[in-house]
């Protein structure tokens, strides 16, 4: 192996004179094949897997990406909870013989359980209280499967199903149509808030959706029952 | 060799760099609004006047079958007189939406107003739009540069695009202005 080594310098500097340039970038490579050539072959693959190694810790490692999942937080009546959609505060809850002005129209053998929560657009466009992408689908009440509420009705004007504008705090009653025995006063519920994931459309879709519905907060309240109601919607 | 090589990597950055993004295919048509003029777009025209900023409103209250209804809050109220050409099969204003920063507001659904009217053809009506706005809406860096966008759909996609540029800040300041549901103009 040595006697091509000593043999090579001799031929190189004989043409030295009119390959200047060219000679001195074979001796680069003529550098590197030295060495490796004083590098036994069996070592090899033990230095390329040291090298990948030491090329992923630059990267994090090879440990598999930690997801970020954040366990649901537990809320009381009054506490806020925001998302991306919302920020919502859910005050109280009762149980009313019926709400026509959140849809629940009185029929024999069912009341309504109504949720008032404050409620505020955190995002940059209006958003509806009812279909896709709304209101309606984040929130649910444990014990009502995940049923989305029957009517939801702005407190002061009685507004059904009202587009809630960006930045601008609404007082809203939440119904569902429930069976009269479910629920009694003093029981306590979960309300269930749920959040979503903003996704922007390519190739095929256009325009900015809300999907990957995760739960977001339960917020744990006593039911109130005022029976008929007086002024129910207010 | 270095020189077309050069030429060529210059040629092609310009290429890249004039060439319009993917969005500008689908881009809508606008049409300039100037409060007081009529400003056609496809298949309706409509003439803009009064924008104000108000506190409170009063009004109709469409769910309450037009009973007096009233709010307190920043509301942005401006008068319009809309009608359909040639056709209003289908000629709804659906869309009506002021854009102000990065916020998006559409008119208010509360009380009766020319919110999603119906547009007959060459008929003009005559009505307000209100938007209920956040209460720090005026200090917003957007609200000198807002822009009031109007259309038949709500997809403007290849569609023409009514817009009116407004300065928020500049507006005259009104307490309790009337929102006008449509009525027929008689002009």
């Amino acid at each position: 192996m040595s006697t091509p080594e000593k043999a090579a310098p001799p031929e190189a500097s004989a043409a030295g004179a009119t390959v200047g340039p060219v000679q001195r970038r074979a001796s680069v490579f003529d550098t590197l094949r030295k060495a490796s050539d004083r590098v036994p072959t069996k070592w090899f693959a033990a230095i390329g897997t040291g090298v990948f190694l030491a090329a992923t810790a630059a990267f994090g490692g090879l440990n598999p990406v930690a997801a970020e999942i954040e366990a649901p937080r537990a809320l009381v009546a009054g506490d806020i909870h925001v998302n991306e959609q919302f920020a919502i505060t859910v005050q109280r809850a009762v149980l009313i013989d019926d709400l026509r002005e959140a849809g629940v129209a009185p029929a024999p053998g069912t009341r309504a359980l109504v949720l008032i929560a404050t409620v505020t657009n955190v995002w940059d466009e209006p958003q509806g209280t009812a279909g896709i992408d709304s209101l309606g689908r984040l929130i649910a009440v444990d014990g009502l499967g995940s049923a989305e509420p029957t009517g939801i009705a702005r407190m002061d004007d009685q507004t059904f199903l009202p587009r809630l504008q960006p930045d601008v705090p609404v007082e809203l009653a939440i119904a569902w149509r429930v069976d009269a025995g479910a629920f009694t006063a003093g029981d306590e519920i979960t309300v269930v808030l749920h959040d979503q994931t903003l996704y922007t459309g390519s190739t095929v879709l256009s325009g900015r959706y809300w999907a990957d519905r995760d739960v977001g907060a339960r917020v744990a309240l006593e039911i109130a029952d005022v029976g008929a109601g007086t002024d129910a919607a207010s | 060799m270095w020189t077309v090589a050069t030429v060529m990597l210059a040629a092609a950055w310009s290429l890249a760099a004039i060439t319009p993004p993917d969005e500008a295919a689908e881009a809508a048509f606008p049409v300039a609004v100037t409060p007081g003029e009529p400003a056609v777009g496809r298949a309706f025209a409509v003439t803009v006047t009064a924008p104000r900023i108000s506190e409170g409103v009063t009004g109709t209250s469409v769910q309450q079958s037009g009973a007096r209804w009233s709010a307190p809050g920043i509301w942005l109220v401006v008068e319009i007189e809309a009608a359909a050409r040639a056709s209003d099969d289908g000629a709804l204003l659906n869309r009506a939406d002021l854009q102000v920063g990065g916020r998006t507001f559409s008119p208010s659904d509360r009380p009766r107003s020319m919110h999603r009217v119906a547009l007959v053809t060459d008929v003009p009506q005559a009505g307000t739009l209100a938007y209920e706005l956040p209460a720090d809406i005026l200090g917003d860096p957007g609200a000198e540069a807002a822009m009031l966008r109007l259309a038949l759909d709500f997809d403007v996609r290849l569609d023409s695009v009514l817009e009116l540029p407004l300065d928020l800040t500049s507006l005259p300041l009104e307490q309790d202005a009337v929102v006008r549901a449509p009525a027929w103009s008689g002009s």
